[in-house]
């Protein structure tokens, strides 16, 4: 009698948290969808980063960048320099980088080329 | 997910119950009758295991051969516990607790793993340090701390989280925006599973557990370490002020381990801690309660205990003197000059009326002070918990009230809009004197759960 009342106890408390939970995070995604982004490597940053940090993100991968240079416009503007001085690491923010990152309302510097070019940002490359 | 990530737990659980060798009396002595001091000991074994993970981690900087250490400790105190030891493993857990603790870490792993990291702190700060820490597998971070460019991610903040998301992307063997917020997982499950311990089987008292996660919500999965920091604020003032009540080990134990937990999480765990040391040798002090909260010290015991808490706090500070790593706030002498003109231009008031009323102390207030009265008029006494508890809110606000007034950055626009999750432990805490009066008018001897069984209560 006391295992049935325990067991049933138990039971009632589990369905609890897990009526909770399910509440709190409802609309969040299915666990399916949950299982997958976990497992995969970079999963979860088209969603949250802002479309010129990915711009330069997706730069820096694909071109083995190891550090970037940012224009003085840019780096005052801490809506784009956070974003994408976090998202590109292991690539470093630092002077004289393999690539320059500048506002396309910039000029271009004297001896750089532009590689790239979207909407409010423009790369290059001044070696 | 990969398998190897899912040993978080066990992982933890197995650094843990070295607790049970270090202070094998604390384990031992107290006789175990219900879950819910099985309860408390299987959480505070997994806030111990997180300590020394933290320690560890710290002492040895290299990510992989912390977690080889780890490990083999963790799987020697596993084996030697059920091989030799299944008695004390029995005081630890019980099969009907495990299932129910199962359920509420899948919860919590779907609670906080949801959605991506997207809070503005927890990407640019702690778990771009877990990144960091990731991609040079070593808390050194390959010297990347003295960047200016990262200037912006307040280099000298603790390291626990970081370090652990760290630690489970390294396992993972890669990192994205949704793994490493297991870290969040390996706080809050303990935290929960403490908060339980708590209530027993008082099932309206549940609405104590409703409440401060009402308080502290979205601050538990944003990825910020504010819920954090007011959720182990709480619970240390509410197990210390219990042991000062009871004089019960565990309590000590419990309350010692979540203020070290508090000091690893954010900087304003060093003004936490130093207000409930400060005020916990102020209570030992006095004479009415010198006589049994005092005996149920146990230096040999307690020492390593203390040691271990706070073990990740003094390694992290050399660590910072090593790469000159300085808070921006500066806060020392010179800032005496800030406060004083803050105070000449009658910013005292904004800062009061800003916490108070907009990010409302005072309905935390409100709820102890209801709480109070209702205990007067009960006929009962409050005991010296509730008053520890509330002290230890009072002189927090306090403090973070004189932190901006001395910090060198704008009030209004920089440091105003923070209140609402600065004053998330002042709620907790104030939360946690509420619950202390219920606690001590919620059993018939005055002392609820194990407590009545350590020893009787002694109100002020």
């Amino acid at each position: 009698m006391n295992f049935k009342a325990s067991l049933l106890k138990n039971l009632s408390g589990a369905l609890l948290i897990a009526a909770v939970a399910f509440a709190i995070s409802y609309g969040s995604g299915d666990p399916g969808t949950l299982l997958l982004s976990l497992s995969t490597p970079h999963s979860g940053e088209r969603e949250v980063l802002p479309p010129e940090a990915l711009f330069v993100l997706d730069f820096t991968r694909q071109h083995g960048v190891k550090s970037v240079t940012m224009s003085q416009l840019i780096s005052e503007n801490r809506f784009l320099a956070q974003p994408i001085t976090e998202s590109i690491y292991p690539a470093v923010v630092k002077d004289m980088g393999e690539l320059y990152v500048f506002s396309a309302a910039e000029p271009l510097p004297a001896g750089c080329a532009t590689l790239k070019t979207q909407k409010r940002i423009r790369l290059a490359s001044c070696r | 997910m990969p398998v190897a990530v899912s040993l978080m737990l066990p992982y933890l659980f197995g650094l843990g119950v070295l607790l049970s060798f270090l202070c094998a009396s604390i384990m031992d002595e107290a006789v175990v009758a219900e879950d819910t001091d099985r309860g408390q000991r299987f959480a505070t074994c997994l806030v111990f295991g997180l300590l020394l993970n933290h320690s560890l981690a710290l002492l040895l900087s290299d990510l992989k051969s912390s977690l080889v250490v780890g490990c083999s400790l963790s799987v020697a105190a596993l084996i030697v516990l059920a091989a030799v030891q299944r008695w004390r493993l029995r005081k630890v857990i019980s099969v009907q607790w495990l299932f129910l603790s199962f359920v509420l870490y899948l919860a919590c792993l779907y609670v906080v793993l949801a959605e991506p990291l997207d809070g503005w702190d927890a990407r640019s700060i702690w778990f771009f340090h877990g990144k960091m820490i990731f991609y040079n597998a070593s808390i050194d971070a390959g010297g990347d701390w003295t960047l200016s460019s990262i200037g912006f991610s307040h280099t000298d903040y603790p390291e626990m989280v970081p370090i652990l998301a760290a630690q489970i992307a390294s396992v993972a063997g890669y990192w994205n925006e949704y793994l490493p917020k297991m870290s969040l997982v390996a706080l809050l499950f303990p935290a929960l599973l403490l908060l339980f311990s708590i209530f027993g089987g008082k099932s309206w008292q549940t609405v104590f557990i409703a409440v401060p996660l009402l308080f502290t919500g979205v601050w538990l999965k944003n990825g910020y370490m504010d819920g954090y920091l007011a959720l182990y604020g709480g619970l240390a003032a509410f197990y210390l002020g219990r042991w000062l009540d009871n004089a019960n080990r565990m309590d000590l134990v419990s309350g010692v381990l979540a203020t070290g937990v508090v000091l690893d999480l954010k900087n304003e765990g060093m003004l936490y801690a130093l207000i409930v040391t400060a005020l916990l040798c102020s209570f030992l002090l006095s004479k009415r309660i010198r006589h049994a909260a005092q005996q149920s010290v146990r230096l040999r015991e307690d020492l390593p205990l203390l040691i271990v808490a706070l073990s990740g706090w003094v390694l992290w500070e050399r660590k910072k003197q090593l790469f000159h790593l300085k808070n921006d706030l500066q806060l020392g002498f010179s800032s005496l000059e800030t406060l004083l003109h803050r105070l000449s231009e009658g910013s005292l008031a904004l800062i009061l009326k800003s916490l108070y009323v907009t990010y409302d102390v005072n309905l935390s207030l409100g709820i102890f002070l209801l709480s109070l009265v209702w205990s007067v008029r009960k006929g009962r006494r409050p005991g010296r918990g509730a008053l520890f508890c509330a002290l230890v809110a009072i002189l927090y606000f306090a403090g973070i009230v004189m932190i901006y007034l001395a910090t060198p950055f704008d009030l209004v626009s920089f440091h105003l809009p923070t209140g609402n999750r600065t004053m998330l432990p002042v709620h907790m805490v104030l939360l946690a004197a509420s619950l202390s009066l219920f606690q001590l008018n919620g059993s018939p001897t005055g002392v609820s759960g194990s407590a009545s069984r350590a020893a009787g209560p002694a109100p002020l």
